[in-house]
Parts: C-alpha cells; structure tokens; sequence
C-alpha cells in the first residue's frame, strides 16, 4: 500500500514540481516579441480570452422590406396653386391681373392716374399710382389724390371683391425713374388735385361711347366692361 | 457542504411553502415578475380608506386632468401666408399648411405606455438616408420611410387608428379651432431689449455708451447678493418651439393637401409645423361636422 | 396717434383754427379717426375784434378755451376690413359738445368714413366730402 502510494504520490509531486517550476523557466527566456503576437486581442478579468461573436454575424443580413411610398400631393408649389383657384373667382377675366403683370408692356406704371370705382356707394377715389405691390392676390396699388383740397393716400388691394373697376385716366409722361414716388408727398412736388384729368376723361369716354353728359351715370355703370377700353386711351 | 449561496427571494418564494407571512412578504413579487412596468397592471392608487377616487398625485389622476385633444394630429409644412376674402369683401391674413403623405405610423395604449398617443409621419424619406433599426420600425408600421414622426397625445383610446391610416386635409373642418406647435425662427444671441422687451437707456441727457443695456440685475445686499433664478438676460434668442392657439380652419382643400389657417405660424416657410384640435375650444363646440 | 401735445386742424366753423390735444378720453392708447379727445383751442380763425356782430357771435370759442372734440382725419394710415388702406396729409378735428353734438355749422374738409361706424353720423352729414 504504501509502494503504491509513494509511487502515486511522486508523480505527483514532480508534475507538483513542474507546475511551479516552469514558468520561472520560462520567465527567464520569455520572448517578449512572440508573446506580444501571441496576446489574446481581448483579455477579460480573469485572463480569459473573452470572445465576441454574434451567432448572426456569418448569416447574411435580414431583408427589410421597404414599402413603396404614397404618391406626393399634386402640387409642390400650394401657394400658387390656391392663387390661382382664387383669382378664378376674383379675377374672372384676367384683366387686373393684365393690367398690373410685369409682363404687359402697356400695364399700369408707377405715376400714371387711376380712378377706381368702388361697389359699396362710395365716390370713386383718383389719384396718382405712386407704388404698386405685386404679391399674388394680395397685390396692391397706392394712389394719391385730393379730397376738398386734403391729400389723401389709400391703399387699394387689387383683387378686393369691393372694387368695381379700375380705369385708367392718364399715362405718366415720362417713364419715372423711381420705383415708389413718395417724394410727392413733398409740397414742392405735390402732384395736386387730379380732378381735371379725371373729370375731362369722363367726358371724352362719354363720347367716344355717344353717350350724352346727361348719361355720365350710366356711362359710370357701364364701366364695369368699359375697363379695357380705358386702359388702351 | 458547498458554500450557501443567497437565495433571490424570488426564486426562493417557489419552495417557501405559502403561509400567511409568507404571502405578506412575498406575494407582491408576482407582479413585478410578470411585467414590472406594464401600467395596466399596476393597481390604481387610490386612497386606503377604500374610496374610488384617485390620489391626486397619482399618474392616472394626472392623466385625466390633462386637457388633451380627442383625436390625433397632423404635420404639414408651413408654405405661407395669403390673404382670404370672405361673401362681403372682408380680407383675412391666412397661412397656408399643406399635408405630405401624412400616415399613422404606431400607437401607444394607456396600459402599456401609461397614456394614449399616436405616432405619425410626415413626407418621405430615401431608404438609402434611413438607418436599419427605422426601417425594421417603418416595415413593421406597414408604411414608406418618412421624412418626419411625431407623437401625438390624444384623450383616450377612441382616439387611436390603425397603423397605416392616411390622414388628408380632411381631416379638419372648415371653422373649427387648431393649436398650431412649430419651431420659431432663430435670432441668435440677442439683448434684452429684443429678447425680453426691456427700455434701454436714453439715447441723451448725458447719457454715454449705454443705450441697449439691460440694466440692474438685482439688488445687492438685503436681496441676497445674488441674482435671482430665472432672471431675464441676454441670450439665445428663437428656435424654440412655440405653440400658437386657436387658429381658425378657413379653408381646407384635400385634393391639394392644404388647410387654411387664420393668421400667422411660428416657424420660416418651408418649416413641418403640428396642426392639432384646439385644446381651450374642442371640435365639438365649434364646428357642426 | 393723436396723444398729448398734438397739434391738430380744427375744420369747423367754431372759430378754432389750430388746437392741442390734452386728453384722449376713455383709452390709454393714442387716439384714431372717431375717438373723442379733450383740446385746447391755440389758435383762432379770425380774431373777434376785427369781425362783425354776427361774425363775433359765430366765433363760440377763444383762444385758450377747453372743448371736447373728434378726430376726423390722421396722418397715420388706419386699414379698413377689405384691407385697404387711408391716411390723410393732415391731422384734424371738430369740436363738439359734451353731449356729442358738433360746435360748428359747417365743416370746410373731407372727413374719414369710418365716423359712421362710431355715432357721429351727424358730423358726416355735415362734411363736403368723406373718404
């Protein structure tokens, strides 16, 4: 019994004895440069190698099904298209938005005389056009005029549903050199009261149409059509 | 004997056979096992002596005190402004938003979120700019990649549709009231004069140097030497989300995509702004549809 | 905007010419066209010496007096519901009652039309021209 455990026990004792004699030995012959290549790339805290290794990793990626989209609105510019909807019914012939286009050479320019007629019973108001907004339906002319020898300025919006028409009285002379004349506001600029112009346009339209002066009211009514012929005096 | 290793309670509640101390000291553990944060799950806490009514300090309390729309949302782009004249030649100062392949995209449901809201995108979005991850949420919505989500909240589950469901223009009636929620404009560092519509200093009267300045920023010693919380001072200024309510429905027109809304949004043109039923003037007071 | 210290025309023929504003009443915003003001008369049309009986008894208020008075006409533009826009080149008012009544007789210059709206119709019977 005690052969056999002492023959047990040297084998023992030598692995015992290689087990902690080895790594002296090898401390004294360590080979930093192949233990450096031989590092595990990652080392957990236990000395572990830890192995990061997602089963998907070799499958191919999942197909996501992409699904097709929505067709867009139909139209990419809403603010043109609602003008356009709404001059329909406030422009109906075109001719404001013609008399004011950028495009029209024989459209209303800053210094001429307007006389706009008005839906709701008052004094048609003229005056001279001394700026012109053009922002869609919200386009707008300024024009300035005298009332009982006051200077007034009134802002019309052109496609307002309130304004009967718009007659053309005069043509600038000159093309102005300004896009807003707000120098005649100055006195000594003061273009002064338009009512002449206006009052002798009124008679020449009265005849030209064979109209008597006893007509001058009707001629006004009509002018509803006649807004095209005043813009070509 | 191996080493006694602390039992999880638990694991150990299985084996412990179930006395009356014992369910005292262990029967709650069911339900954080089953779903520790499922709202539904969770006892309503209501007051110990046995009434129904909520404590106030409740989440199911403040869930019903929340004045929240009834119905969902909906994200358009602010394309901007027009004028609008009504039968007597009144002109009102419009802004016009339009919906892009608006759709619900998912919902979230009071038990399991602990309030009621949708999730809704807006536009659309290349596939090749979306992450993996959105497009498993887009594939799993059933919808095309978005451009925009938003979460709406809305009242309760009435209010909730299908993942999937197109929201257009028509959504909203002619008349009603909406809150419009955008991102204002940046200002950029900004003074307080700008900032907070503080005086300033005279331009005159001896006066040097110092025109646009804020001023005092408090009393020095009997107000604590320190300037006080919350003070208003120079800084950032816009570019925060800003909610403008009770806007008016003028006009809505579905074959364009657009809704009419009285009045100015916060927010450039071109910016996605949030259109949703007014909270202080809900539909059913206000429109007839 | 007419507040303290403005200088308007007076339009009527209540014997004042040029007035000041010293009071806009029942607002603290400045006063538009059809809001009631409180004025110091300034300057006279003529003064009464140099006027004959009748004239002179015409003439109902002096320099220095204290009136009520409406504001017809602004410089500044004021909107109207069509989005049109007015403004005059002048400042200008009627002197009026403390019961709203107009002082003068005659008014010599167009006023606003939005005079109707705010109970002085009476004061737009009487102007030559409203714009």
């Amino acid at each position: 019994m005690s052969t056999t455990a002492g023959a047990s026990l040297r084998p023992l004792a030598q692995s015992l004895k290689a087990l902690t004699l080895r790594p002296i030995q090898r401390r004294a012959v360590t080979d930093y440069a192949s233990l450096r290549d031989n590092l595990p790339r990652k080392v957990g805290m236990f000395g572990q190698k830890k192995v990061f290794h997602s089963p998907q990793a070799d499958e191919p990626r999942r197909h996501i099904k992409i699904h097709a989209p929505l067709p867009a609105p139909a139209s990419k510019t809403p603010i043109e298209s609602l003008t356009s909807l709404q001059l329909a019914t406030l422009d109906p012939t075109g001719a404001k938005q013609k008399m004011f286009s950028r495009h029209n050479p024989d459209s209303v320019k800053v210094g001429d005389i307007l006389q706009v007629r008005r839906k709701n019973g008052e004094q048609p108001f003229a005056g001279v056009v001394i700026n012109i907004r053009r922002r869609g339906v919200d386009s707008a002319f300024l024009l300035r005029g005298q009332v009982t020898r006051i200077g007034v300025e009134v802002w019309f919006k052109l496609y307002s549903p309130l304004i009967e028409g718009i007659d053309l009285v005069q043509r600038t002379e000159k093309r102005k050199r300004r896009a807003k004349l707000f120098y005649l506001r100055k006195p000594e600029h003061d273009f002064g009261s338009v009512a002449n112009i206006v009052g002798q346009y009124m008679r020449q339209r009265a005849i030209l149409r064979g109209e008597g002066p006893k007509n001058g009211q009707q001629g006004q009514r009509g002018g509803k059509t006649g807004k095209k012929g005043g813009k070509k005096n | 004997m191996p080493p006694r290793i602390p039992f999880p309670a638990i694991a150990r509640a299985r084996f412990v056979p179930r006395t009356s101390v014992a369910s005292f000291l262990f029967g709650r553990a069911q339900f954080s096992t089953s779903a520790p944060k499922a709202f539904g799950l969770k006892p309503k806490r209501t007051s110990s002596s046995g009434s129904p009514v909520l404590l106030e300090a409740s989440r199911a309390h403040a869930l019903s005190r929340k004045q929240t729309p009834t119905r969902t949302g909906v994200l358009a782009y602010k394309t901007g402004m027009t004028a609008i004249y009504d039968e007597n030649g009144v002109r009102t100062a419009a802004t016009v938003l339009q919906l892009d392949r608006v759709q619900v995209l998912a919902t979230k449901h009071s038990k399991t979120h602990g309030y009621f809201a949708l999730q809704v995108g807006f536009g659309w979005r290349q596939p090749k700019n979306i992450t993996r991850p959105m497009l498993g949420h887009y594939e799993a919505c059933g919808v095309a990649p978005k451009k925009e989500l938003r979460e709406f909240r809305v009242k309760d589950e009435s209010g909730l549709l299908p993942p999937g469901t197109v929201l257009n223009a028509d959504h909203f009636t002619v008349g009603q009231f909406v809150d419009v929620k955008a991102n204002s404009k940046g200002k950029g560092f900004a003074g307080g004069m700008k900032r907070w519509g503080f005086s300033g200093q005279p331009a005159s009267h001896g006066n040097s140097l110092t025109h646009r300045a804020m001023g005092s920023a408090g009393q020095s010693q009997g107000g604590g030497s320190r300037v006080l919380p919350g003070k208003r001072m120079a800084g950032r200024m816009g570019g925060q989300q800003h909610t403008v309510q009770n806007l008016k429905v003028l006009q809505v027109q579905p074959e364009l995509g657009l809704v009419i809304v009285k009045g100015a949004v916060s927010g450039p043109k071109g910016c996605i702004v949030a259109v949703q039923d007014a909270v202080k003037r809900p539909l059913a007071k206000t429109a007839t549809a | 905007m007419i507040q303290l210290k403005s200088m308007l025309n007076c339009i009527d023929n209540s014997g004042a010419a040029v007035v000041e504003c010293v009071q806009v009443l029942k607002m603290k915003r400045a006063a538009k066209v059809g809001d009631r003001i409180v004025v110091v008369v300034q300057k006279q049309r003529n003064l009464a010496a140099d006027l004959a009986g009748a004239a002179a008894a015409a003439q109902k208020v002096r320099r220095g007096d204290i009136s009520h008075a409406v504001v017809v006409r602004t410089k500044k533009k004021y909107g109207r519901p069509d989005g049109s826009f007015v403004r005059f080149d002048d400042n200008a008012c009627v002197l009026i009652n403390k019961a709203g009544d107009p002082m003068g007789t005659r008014l010599n210059g167009a006023v606003a039309q939005e005079l109707r709206g705010k109970q002085w119709s009476k004061i737009l019977s009487l102007a030559p021209a409203f714009v």
